[in-house]
């Protein structure tokens, strides 16, 4: 019984906590499009086709046929006369960008996961990672493991995105929470420090190892995933990024 | 909540439903967010519920009920936009390791809320609904069937279930640090 009241009790304060404020954007939309939308008076349609006697109903009728075949038909023409329409652009898929948007804080870096200095004197290196930097095909395969060698996560499919090294699925693995078949991200700068040891849930499942990394692969110049420390804090927000030739800066969190 | 408001909103004055609007939408919107543990999807959720809550106001028959109406226009508002949801939900987090063992309470603290957030993430939004109704709004079981349109029986058999998951998760995710802990 204790149990279920600590449950409860612990069910409760977390649902306490989160957003309270609905966007400021938010709410002027509604406003705007409430301003076009009419309202329903209750029994509205009942009473019109009450009052409309029969003639008048099936003029209505044919009217509504006639502008349907108008529009059918000129839909028709419209797709066959100008050859093939323009290929109708496929909905973007949702980005880590911007699933990772706002603030989000992770459990600090001292006691997190994968602090490990590559280049530090005395330190062995745990991270072994291979992969091409062109983004397509994906290949390549990366073994983690933190200072001391308590899990190890051997991923395939790895591909680099500008300086993140990114996961994919797992295919050996001692952490439980990146079991055989599932699909982590590792992200990391070269020569540094490991980042972060991610986990995703893709959700619907990409059908490939490559479409899940497709699906977080970051054009150049547009919102990108970054983490610095805050405060104490990782925090993972997004950042524009300035990219030439040589590379890509941050400009802007 | 100024039936008085609401009685204008009725008629089709704009401003009364846009005063009306701000509190209501931050009360939404604290509810969706809840149920859909996606800000951009709650605001968007409550967006498509305010609209529907104007169109159809003039249908309200008894403007007292208009709070538990709202509700209920907000949860279908949230089933809407979770099955028109067509794109990738990571959940992206940190992997806790045997160094977490240390951490400080705020850190455990941390850490609670992520498992909760993990295993409510695994609930359906059918047991998500009932246990916001419940335990933020604090509503009884009758008005959330009411709410909802379905059997008292049904409400705590949710309630029950979405609570066994809960724990179930918990408890799954407690036991990698327990072993962790014992090496």
């Amino acid at each position: 019984m204790t149990v279920e009241r600590d449950l409860e009790r612990a069910v409760r304060a977390w649902v306490a906590q989160g957003s309270e404020q609905l966007p400021d954007q938010s709410l002027d939309a509604a406003l705007r499009e409430i301003s076009i939308t009419p309202q329903r008076r209750a029994g509205w349609l009942a009473r019109r086709f009450r009052i409309m006697d029969s003639n008048r109903l099936r003029f209505g009728v044919a009217a509504v046929a006639v502008i349907a075949a108008g529009v059918i038909g000129g839909s028709f023409l419209a797709g066959n006369v100008g050859g093939p329409g323009p290929t109708p652009t496929p909905a973007p898929l949702q980005s880590l960008v911007t699933i990772a948007s706002g603030s989000f804080t992770a459990p600090l870096l001292a006691s997190g996961v994968t602090v490990v200095d590559i280049d530090a004197v005395g330190v062995e290196p745990r991270l072994r990672g291979s992969g091409s930097r062109s983004a397509t095909p994906a290949s390549g395969s990366m073994e983690v493991s933190d200072a001391d060698g308590r899990f190890s996560v051997e991923v395939e499919c790895t591909r680099w995105a500008e300086e993140l090294l990114i996961g994919g699925e797992v295919t050996d693995s001692t952490h439980d929470e990146a079991p055989v078949g599932t699909r982590v991200v590792i992200a990391f700068h070269p020569r540094t420090v490991i980042k972060a040891l991610l986990w995703f849930e893709d959700s619907p499942p990409a059908a490939t190892c490559s479409a899940f990394l497709e699906s977080i692969s970051i054009p150049i110049g547009v919102s990108n995933l970054a983490m610095e420390p805050v405060d104490g804090l990782m925090r993972v927000g997004t950042y524009v990024a300035d990219c030439d030739g040589t590379g890509c800066t941050a400009i802007e969190y | 909540m100024d039936t008085g408001l609401v009685e204008r909103a009725q008629g089709g004055d704009e401003e009364a439903f846009g005063l009306l609007a701000v509190p209501l939408g931050d009360r939404l919107f604290a509810v969706a967010t809840r149920i859909l543990r996606d800000d951009d999807l709650a605001a968007d959720a409550t967006q498509r519920a305010l609209v529907s809550i104007w169109r159809d106001l003039p249908q309200l028959r008894d403007v007292a009920r208009f709070d538990a109406w709202s509700y209920r226009l907000l949860v279908r508002a949230c089933y809407a936009e979770r099955r028109d949801e067509r794109r990738w939900s990571p959940s992206l987090r940190v992997l806790r390791t045997a160094h977490d063992a240390g951490a400080t309470d705020e850190m455990a603290l941390l850490i609670d809320r992520d498992q909760l957030e993990r295993a409510a993430r695994r609930l359906s939004i059918d047991h998500r609904v009932v246990v916001v109704l419940c335990y933020y709004l604090d509503l009884p079981h009758v008005q959330i069937a009411d709410l909802l349109g379905i059997p008292v029986g049904t409400v705590r058999s949710r309630l029950r279930y979405a609570l066994k998951g809960l724990r179930a998760a918990l408890e799954a995710d407690a036991r990698p640090a327990t072993s962790e802990a014992v090496q």
